[in-house]
């Protein structure tokens, strides 16, 4: 028994280790510029975000701690943990079908990899870039790193859990990545990348209570800026959500898997 | 060893089944390679792709003891945008080899030439299953699954798969999939015919040669 989880583990290990090395030469090996592509979407979406809250807001610095440039950072590096595993995840199986071909790989390697490549990139172009505005003195060093752990995870495992399960389920219907892709757009307005939740009218507050990366982002900025304690934070819907959202993926996956399988 | 336990496959064509596997209970056992015989659309694809773990069985389980090859034959399991080298540094690190081996093993098996360096979707499809053999030769495996070898290369490339096998298949066994009664005869010592979702197994190939082609008139 032990010795049979032992090879299942070191198979899980291999497969894992040789998508993502896979994955990374596919998507950076041969582009002349690499890995400056990776900084290059949130960079400028930092860019726009930013000048549009300056230009909403009438002054260049947010009443938080500084300039609008680390607070989106922070709220996008949420919200495209999120977005980025979801998309990526959701593409696994059906952009790596002949992957499938090698006994050693199974459909749910293909998910976890997909995964760890956009956790380790997103980890290290957002990490760079609060690093640069640390340095250039846009924002002082996080106030205790170790509280980015939790919100970071919940945000990580939400994304994965609802990319199997469009990925389960575009495969079944094909139309429901259209229908998906149009609903999520609103975690761009309610995500808080560029607001906080104590700007926003109790009303609004209560109803953005049920937006678990609300309380991620707000959780990750407590955990940054020293001058910021996030009232509206309860972590524990971020964490149910996302330990609920898990099991039905991987439920759903398990059963459907057969069907999805047939249909590739 | 492959070992089947009730294991029911069916697929739904225009409102009507398609029976692949009728609740097979059988074993390929080790030391014996088998070539599969069947009309087009029988299932033995499928039936190769499911010994490989790419598709599962609507019902029972599939047990495999052994390192058991890819699909050999099939070219999709190397991606168009990886190069040979790409595929072998994939493949060593999925089974833990040596890259360096498997590398110059496959560079050289493969007569690639440049075009070990360049992507896949640059190949034809008789180089990519000349590379696909060639990744599945660097690896031991117990037992190879072959669909449709009859791409690969020229008369002289195929007379190399078969020397590479002759010698391989001193400790691997083969579960083949072919059209070519000759092809199966070169590879395998037993047969089995895949006929309407019932897999029956003939200890003498002869035999199992002469059934189906007696099936076909």
């Amino acid at each position: 028994m032990a010795i049979s989880m032992a090879l299942s583990f070191n198979r899980f290990g291999s497969a894992i280790w040789a998508i993502v090395l896979r994955e990374l030469r596919a998507q950076y090996g041969d582009r002349k510029l690499g890995f400056f592509w990776a900084f290059s979407q949130p960079v400028a979406y930092i860019f726009v975000v930013s000048v549009a809250m300056a230009a909403v807001r009438g002054e260049r610095t947010s009443e938080l701690t500084g300039d609008f440039a680390p607070f989106v950072t922070l709220g996008l590096l949420n919200l495209n943990l999120f977005s980025a595993i979801e998309g990526s995840v959701r593409n696994a199986v059906s952009g790596n079908k002949g992957l499938l071909s090698f006994p050693r790989i199974k459909v749910l390697d293909l998910y976890i990899s997909k995964m760890v490549v956009e956790v380790a990139i997103n980890l290290i172009v957002f990490s760079a870039l609060m690093l640069i505005f640390v340095i250039l003195g846009h924002v002082p060093p996080p106030k205790d790193p170790i509280r980015f752990f939790l919100p970071m995870s919940c945000a990580i495992i939400s994304g994965f859990s609802f990319g199997v399960i469009n990925s389960v389920v575009s495969s079944l219907y094909k139309t429901w990545n259209n229908i998906f892709t149009v609903a999520v757009r609103i975690n761009f307005f309610t995500a808080g990348l560029f607001f906080l939740a104590r700007d926003m009218p109790p009303e609004i507050q209560q109803a953005l209570y049920f937006q678990p990366l609300l309380h991620t982002a707000e959780e990750i900025r407590s955990a940054w800026y020293p001058d910021f304690e996030s009232q509206f934070v309860d972590m524990r819907v971020p964490v149910w959500t996302s330990a609920a959202l898990l099991l039905f993926a991987l439920l759903l996956e398990r059963v459907l898997r057969g069907k999805v399988l047939s249909k590739l | 060893m492959i070992r089947f336990r009730n294991v029911v496959k069916r697929y739904q064509a225009r409102g009507n089944d398609r029976w692949i596997l009728r609740g097979l209970n059988a074993e390929f056992e080790r030391g014996r390679s088998v070539g599969v015989l069947g009309h087009n659309g029988a299932g033995k694809s499928t039936l190769i792709r499911m010994i490989s773990g790419a598709e599962d069985p609507d019902f029972g389980t599939i047990e495999r003891d052994g390192k058991i090859s890819w699909p050999i034959g099939f070219g999709g399991a190397i991606s168009g945008t990886m190069t040979g080298h790409d595929a072998c540094m994939f493949v060593s690190r999925l089974y833990n080899v040596d890259p360096i081996h498997v590398t110059s093993f496959v560079q050289d098996f493969s007569e690639l030439g440049d075009y070990f360096f360049e992507r896949a979707q640059n190949y034809s499809s008789g180089m990519k299953a000349k590379l696909n053999f060639g990744l599945s030769m660097a690896i031991d495996f117990d037992c190879y699954l072959i669909d449709e070898i009859t791409a690969v290369g020229d008369k002289r490339f195929k007379a190399k798969c078969l020397e590479a096998f002759s010698e391989r298949r001193r400790r691997s066994d083969i579960i083949m999939v072919s059209h070519s009664e000759g092809t199966i005869r070169e590879y395998c010592d037993m047969g089995a015919i895949l006929n309407d979702g019932h897999l029956t197994f003939y200890d003498d190939l002869d035999e199992a040669i002469f059934l189906y082609n007696k099936m076909m008139e």
